[in-house]
């Protein structure tokens, strides 16, 4: 059975191996052990931070598990950036008209901005191929149904940076066309160099400057607002959930920034509380539903079978259990996007 | 003999023929009959001072006493940029520097900017190819800063030239094709006409407003910033050899240099002085040294080049007296044609 569940200091070994596994790009999710264990101790704090709109640091690190082994990973920062900002390139159009010379011009310019600090942050995600189905799915969107049982713990906007175009060795066009020219590193040593200084530190030697996209080269344009294949099915079930892609952009990779309006995402809107009732037989309209219990150290989200009429919720008892739950207790549930 | 005068309304037939000599590529000289007369009814009126300050334009053209012809053409213009605003290219230094991350690179961008409002320019300059060498071009162009020292106090305190840039047989630059281009659905040559009959402003309001990194521009663009075109280097060596210079400013559409003085530190302008017309006295050899000479009228400027010889006053023939309309006794104005280096 898959579920997900808040990290534990005991996770850290299988963490670390994620971490590894997810290799360029997921710069959320460093393969360093003393980082790593950092934020697992962060994220137990911030479980046990009381239930207000917090101080800003607050880290959510979950894993997945099949039958107690931990097959992804995945966090929500409660401030984008906390103390530093967060910058990324947001997509302007700039129209250069003329009516005396009918010229009428739409040109595409990247300008860097803080605009995303502070807001709620999805990252850190990472989840072994073999289980990014509907594991995928259950882990990214555990995150949202913690977010809509915790809804005082966060904020009004969200983010998601998704991976951007790289090639086998890690080269991205976008950072060989820019970055590049500021940085006498290639984009697998720029990824190392965030791991001891913080991105917002060596984002404050990127270009000020707003950025002429047609001045850029064509392979560098091309990855701009992209997503890199290993993110593809992440972005697909972001964006069904409501997220737009088109506004920003990550300064390295020109990786799509995702953003959204936290009360308006599609687990927000549609998941419902229900009491659990148990049954040894499941009636023949059950169908497999993202299930999460209430609680916040105690957090558990789970994908099963489950029939929902009138506010009530019938679960097997392996469910029941997993959820650590019992007859008449809530539940908070919403149907996957994957059937 | 040659002789610089102010344009009158009866050159414009000759005017239109050098334009049509020039071709594209002569921005300020376009071949454009309305526009060309407009040019030299502003030139009359500045010369008549029926015009305020910031449409003052003076042309002045050589001619070959000989023939009666008009074989070249000079302008300046008193303050630029006061009714239309003025565009260059600043390029600016940026430094991004982290000592921690044992990174230290400087950017060149170009910043678009209005920084030679008001200035004074010496523009448009074009001598018939059948008139180059013997001094020709030197007399054409440096007549202009004669006519700035004598009256200085029409002119701003920084004196600008453009250049034009690198640009190919086809009228293809690679400086438009790297940068302008994207910002237009025109070709170089469409922009560089539009600029030449006086929408420059136009042209230039739709090129980027924020600073372009030079970095990011491809290799062809980047080679020509600040280079002139192969044509007119020789007119640039002439401005640099009277101490003008290229403070990287370029110009918006082709990146060639714009080069400035300071008034007071123009060569012609502070080794020029005023002398005592002689007439009758045995000429200088006419080998020796050539120096630019001007009557001190205003409307009826006229400029020559004749050897000055190591005598107090300038000795002129009867024949330069009366096309310098000067009488033995009158002053003019004189400096070497170059400088003394260039004459050794």
């Amino acid at each position: 059975m898959l579920s997900v569940r808040p990290a534990r200091t005991a996770d850290l070994p299988a963490i670390e191996r994620l971490a590894h596994d997810s290799g360029i790009g997921v710069t959320s999710l460093p393969a360093d052990r003393e980082k790593l264990f950092a934020r697992i101790q962060l994220s137990l704090s911030s479980f046990e931070h009381e239930a207000t709109a917090g101080a800003g640091y607050e880290y959510y690190a979950f894993v997945l598990e099949n039958d107690g082994q931990v097959v992804g990973t995945a966090a929500i920062a409660a401030s984008a950036g906390f103390d530093e900002p967060f910058y990324s390139y947001r997509n302007e159009i700039f129209v250069h008209a003329s009516r005396a010379l009918k010229v009428h011009n739409r040109v595409h310019v990247l300008s860097l901005c803080h605009d995303l600090s502070g807001l709620v942050q999805l990252c850190g995600f990472y989840v072994d191929p073999e289980y990014s189905g509907l594991g995928g799915e259950l882990l990214s969107r555990a995150r949202l149904l913690f977010i809509a049982g915790q809804r005082l713990r966060f904020g009004k906007r969200i983010i998601s940076e998704m991976q951007g175009l790289h090639d086998d060795k890690g080269q991205s066009p976008f950072w060989d066309a820019l970055g590049r020219l500021f940085f006498d590193l290639d984009f697998v040593q720029v990824e190392q160099a965030f791991i001891t200084h913080s991105k917002s530190f060596i984002a404050e030697l990127m270009p000020s400057y707003p950025i002429y996209v047609p001045l850029l080269p064509d392979a560098a344009q091309d990855a701009i607002s992209q997503v890199h294949p290993d993110s593809e099915r992440t972005c697909q079930i972001l964006s069904r959930e409501g997220f737009e892609l088109d506004n920003y952009i990550d300064i390295f990779d020109g990786g799509a920034v995702l953003t959204a309006d936290i009360d308006r995402l599609q687990t927000l809107e549609h998941s419902r509380l229900a009491r659990v009732e148990l049954v040894d037989q499941m009636p023949a309209s059950a169908k497999q539903r993202l299930i999460s219990n209430e609680r916040c150290t105690g957090y558990v989200a789970t994908l099963a079978s489950s029939a929902l009429d009138n506010g009530v919720i019938s679960l097997d008892a392996d469910t029941a259990a997993a959820l650590s739950l019992g007859a008449g207790d809530w539940v908070r549930c919403v149907e996957p996007q994957l059937s | 003999m040659m002789l610089i005068r102010p344009i009158a309304s009866g050159d414009l037939d000759s005017l239109m023929d050098l334009a049509r000599t020039a071709g594209v590529g002569m921005t300020s000289l376009p071949h454009n009959l309305e526009r060309l007369a407009l040019r030299i009814e502003r030139s009359v009126k500045s010369f008549a001072g029926e015009l305020p300050r910031e449409e003052q334009g003076f042309i002045f053209v050589l001619e070959d006493c000989a023939k009666s012809s008009v074989v070249g053409i000079c302008a300046m213009e008193v303050a630029v940029g006061l009714n239309d605003p003025w565009y260059n290219y600043r390029i600016g230094t940026i430094v991004h520097a982290s000592k921690e991350l044992n990174v230290y690179k400087r950017h060149e961008a170009l910043f678009l900017s209005n920084d030679h409002t008001g200035y004074s320019e010496l523009c448009t300059l074009f001598l018939h190819p059948d008139y180059r060498g013997q001094r020709n071009g030197s007399l054409l162009s440096k007549s202009r800063l004669l006519f700035l020292a004598q009256f200085q106090s029409l002119f701003a305190k920084v004196v600008v030239a453009e250049m034009r840039g690198v640009s190919d047989e086809a009228g293809r630059s690679p400086f438009w094709d790297g940068l302008g281009r994207h910002f237009f659905t025109m070709d170089f040559h469409r922009a560089d006409y539009l600029t030449g009959v006086g929408q420059k402003t136009f042209v230039a309001e739709l090129m980027p407003k924020h600073p372009i990194y030079i970095d990011l521009l491809p290799e062809t663009a980047r080679a020509v910033i600040r280079l002139p075109h192969a044509n007119t280097r020789p007119a640039l060596a002439l401005l640099e050899s009277e101490g003008f210079r290229c403070q990287d400013y370029v110009d918006i559409f082709d990146g060639g240099p714009t080069v400035q003085a300071y008034t007071t530190e123009i060569r012609a302008v502070r080794e020029s002085a005023l002398r005592p017309v002689v007439l009758g006295a045995t000429l200088p050899d006419a080998a020796s040294a050539p120096f630019l000479v001007c009557n001190t009228s205003f409307a009826d400027f006229r400029a020559l080049l004749a050897p000055a010889g190591d005598m107090a006053g300038m000795p002129l023939s009867a024949e330069q007296a009366s096309a310098l309309q000067v009488k033995a006794g009158d002053s003019v104005r004189a400096v070497a044609l170059f400088p003394q280096a260039r004459v050794l």
